[in-house]
């Protein structure tokens, strides 16, 4: 060996073996990032092995409130995709982050970004815009994923976003998809044919915020009103009064709380009014049970089945 | 003098109390409003509004007014009263600042943000105007223009987005009334690391002693320099800590020569600067408690003169869903001063958020020049514009 090879040959040999794992990115899994676990959930579905998921929220967090920790930069500026529910639902915490984030791929506009409500027919849009209505949302109701029928949708914008980022695999994401769609379909069957069964189906209810008109619609209950007088406003005793007078003289058997809001007030309604309080998973990960998308529904079902036929709520 | 003091708390009271009440009757009113409009909200349900006819996708009306930028504006009404109105030529009430915020992309790889602040007392000002370069590699992100400085974690939130209706003593005494900014440029790198480390560099111009006492700006070509580093640590799943450190070097005016003729260099004064952030909330139940404990010291080494430190730590409890209860403790030494007495003070405050986008705070001053001083204030902020980023 020559001077030249001895001296080189080290450096040579670490700088082949750094690079070799770039060799092998073909293998490599597409990381994606979520804002909500349900958006985690579907990934997967449609991913499958080919990806690595994260959701940056967990499902029992409101998601209009979670905080922009600088850790959630670390974990945006290595993602190959970035996936979020839209509708104004995170314009508290994800733009900011998304332009810390020295990722450009995940930018609006770009490749990696994704928002899942882009083919999704949202409710509430078209009435007044003011903050005298509250906390509105002028894009729409966001949370649109709470109709199964939306999850089909949502799964569509999330193929077509891993398919951008690794047009090699789109055929395996378009199989993972259809077979998706055809699950929550036969699943859909049997949850509309469930509620009806228990009773959910062309009752009246009360809800704490305006989560669940996409729910009521996907299982054909109506929303008489909410424990909120307006989005984002706390109650007060007033509007708690003339609600718990409502409920009784339209006999609402079922008030739905989603459980990052505080529960006594709902209590209190319940024991007031007599009907059933469900503190109801309003997503993936909101309760240890809730691990999946189409186990999501499973749980909100069960759940209102034990609390309208009295197994305790 | 007491009436005043008087007459401003029975204001703020009055104001808070209407506040609340205004809040209770509009809720309270509201609920035959919405039972009467559920079945409307029901039928609008079902046929989105603005939906092309091919498949229903919901747009956005179309229209040039779409691309204009995110407009914002957030008010900061104040009412001051106590011993401070007694020395300085402080008015009762004041309009401290209406802050005007236009803000949004400019392009695949940039965005704009301008801060407009406008004041009785200081006229029209760009408190911040820059572009950020959004699409540079390997970690990288850079900003030009008229920026906060990112020294301390305290200096860069907006004068009236901050807790307090006055400014921490040594942020006051040492980066001035409305914090220290420059025009330049700067860099900022977040390292490739499995947690949050970022390194900020900035220069800009050094900017005048009397809006930035720690400085004094020269010749065009004396510099600013700025570095930081910052880390996160998630502590738990409710608690976390920000920890950062910075150093800034500028100018500080001419050097003495013994030539009158000859133009003298300039000097350069240091700063340094440590500061920790400790949060506390759970994530089950974010709205309605939360912590925020944050400590920042400072230290200032002119090239000709003695070392002055100051300091400041405060917390912020919110122990309901619209009400937070703080306290702040101040000391700091003058930083021009041949004694190197160290002032102290402190602050109180409640305050009532009646909705995210409104503030109502009564808050008590007390610093402890030769003998103590009180100061009273009642300040309220208000924004209107787009939904804005919750402060992290």
């Amino acid at each position: 060996m020559t001077r030249f090879t001895k001296r080189w040959a080290l450096p040579l040999l670490t700088l082949a073996l750094m690079t070799a794992p770039h060799a092998a990115r073909a293998d490599k899994k597409i990381n994606v990032v979520t804002t909500t676990e349900d958006l985690a959930s579907i990934t997967n579905e449609v991913g499958g092995d080919l990806v690595t998921v994260e959701s940056l929220s967990r499902g029992y967090q409101d998601p209009h409130f979670v905080d922009a920790k600088p850790s959630y930069l670390v974990k945006l500026k290595k993602a190959d995709l970035f996936v979020e529910v839209g509708r104004d639902l995170e314009v508290g915490w994800v733009p900011g982050l998304l332009n810390s984030a020295r990722n450009s791929k995940i930018l609006p506009g770009g490749a990696g970004f994704v928002d899942a409500s882009k083919n999704i027919q949202v409710l509430e849009l078209g009435g007044p815009v003011g903050r005298e209505q509250g906390d509105v949302h002028p894009l729409g109701n966001p949370h649109y994923w709470l109709d199964p029928e939306n999850g089909i949708i949502m799964a569509a914008a999330i193929r077509d976003g891993l398919s951008r980022v690794s047009p090699a695999n789109a055929p395996t994401f378009a199989s993972r998809y259809a077979d998706f769609e055809k699950r929550v379909r036969a699943k859909e069957a049997e949850w509309k044919q469930r509620a009806k069964s228990i009773g959910l189906t062309g009752t009246r209810v009360v809800t704490y915020h305006r989560s669940w008109p996409y729910f009521a619609r996907a299982f054909g209950f109506e929303v008489m009103d909410f424990v909120e007088p307006k989005p984002g406003v706390p109650p007060t005793p007033k509007h708690i009064q003339d609600l718990t007078t409502e409920m009784k003289a339209q006999n609402v058997k079922l008030l739905l709380v989603e459980p990052y809001f505080d529960p006594k007030m709902p209590q209190q309604i319940a024991r007031n009014t007599g009907a059933a309080l469900v503190i109801l998973p309003p997503s993936v990960g909101a309760t240890k049970e809730v691990t999946s998308y189409l186990g999501l529904f499973d749980a909100q079902l069960g759940l209102i089945q034990n609390a309208l036929t009295g197994k305790g709520s | 003098m007491r009436y005043h003091a008087w007459a401003i708390a029975v204001l703020a009271v009055a104001l808070v109390s209407s506040a609340a009440g205004f809040a209770i009757a509009q809720e309270s009113s509201s609920f035959s409003d919405s039972t009467v409009s559920a079945p409307d909200a029901a039928a609008t349900q079902t046929t989105p509004v603005d939906s092309p006819a091919s498949g229903g996708v919901t747009a956005p009306p179309a229209g040039s007014n779409l691309l204009n930028p995110n407009i914002s504006a957030i008010g900061w009404f104040q009412g001051q009263a106590g011993d401070a109105l007694d020395r300085t030529d402080t008015s009762a009430f004041q309009l401290r600042e209406v802050e005007l915020g236009y803000q949004a992309t400019v392009d695949p790889y940039s965005r704009a943000d301008f801060f407009i602040s406008v004041s009785p007392d200081e006229g029209i000002d760009v408190e911040e105007g820059y572009l950020t370069l959004l699409t540079l590699p390997a970690g990288f992100t850079a900003k030009l223009g008229k920026f906060r400085s990112n020294f301390g974690k305290f200096n860069r939130t907006h004068p009236p987005e901050t807790p307090f209706a006055d400014r921490p003593l040594a942020a006051e005494r040492f980066l001035g009334e409305e914090g220290l900014s420059g025009i330049g440029a700067s860099v900022s790198w977040l390292a490739p690391l499995p947690f949050y480390l970022n390194f900020d560099g900035e220069v800009t111009n050094t900017p005048d002693s009397t809006s930035v006492p720690a400085f004094a700006e020269y010749r065009g070509k004396d510099l600013l320099y700025l570095a930081r580093a910052s880390t996160f640590f998630d502590l738990g799943e409710t608690t976390n800590l920000t920890l950062g450190g910075s150093y800034a070097n500028g100018a500080n005016g001419p050097a003495e020569t013994v030539d009158p003729l000859a133009v003298p260099d300039a000097r350069r004064a240091q700063l340094y600067g440590a500061d920790a952030t400790f949060r506390w909330k759970n994530p089950k139940r974010a709205i309605y408690r939360s912590l925020t404990a944050q400590f920042e010291w400072m230290a200032r080494d002119p090239d000709d003169g003695p070392r002055r430190t100051g300091g400041f730590a405060w917390a912020d409890y919110q122990f309901a869903r619209r009400w937070h209860l703080g306290a702040r403790y101040d000391w700091s030494q003058a930083i021009d001063a041949i004694a190197d007495d160290t002032t102290t003070g402190g602050l109180g405050f409640l305050t009532f958020t009646p909705s995210e986008f409104w503030s109502l705070s009564l808050q008590g001053q007390d610093r402890d020049f030769d003998g103590s001083e009180m100061s009273y204030f009642f300040k309220t902020t208000f924004n209107i514009g787009p939904h804005g980023q919750h402060p992290f």
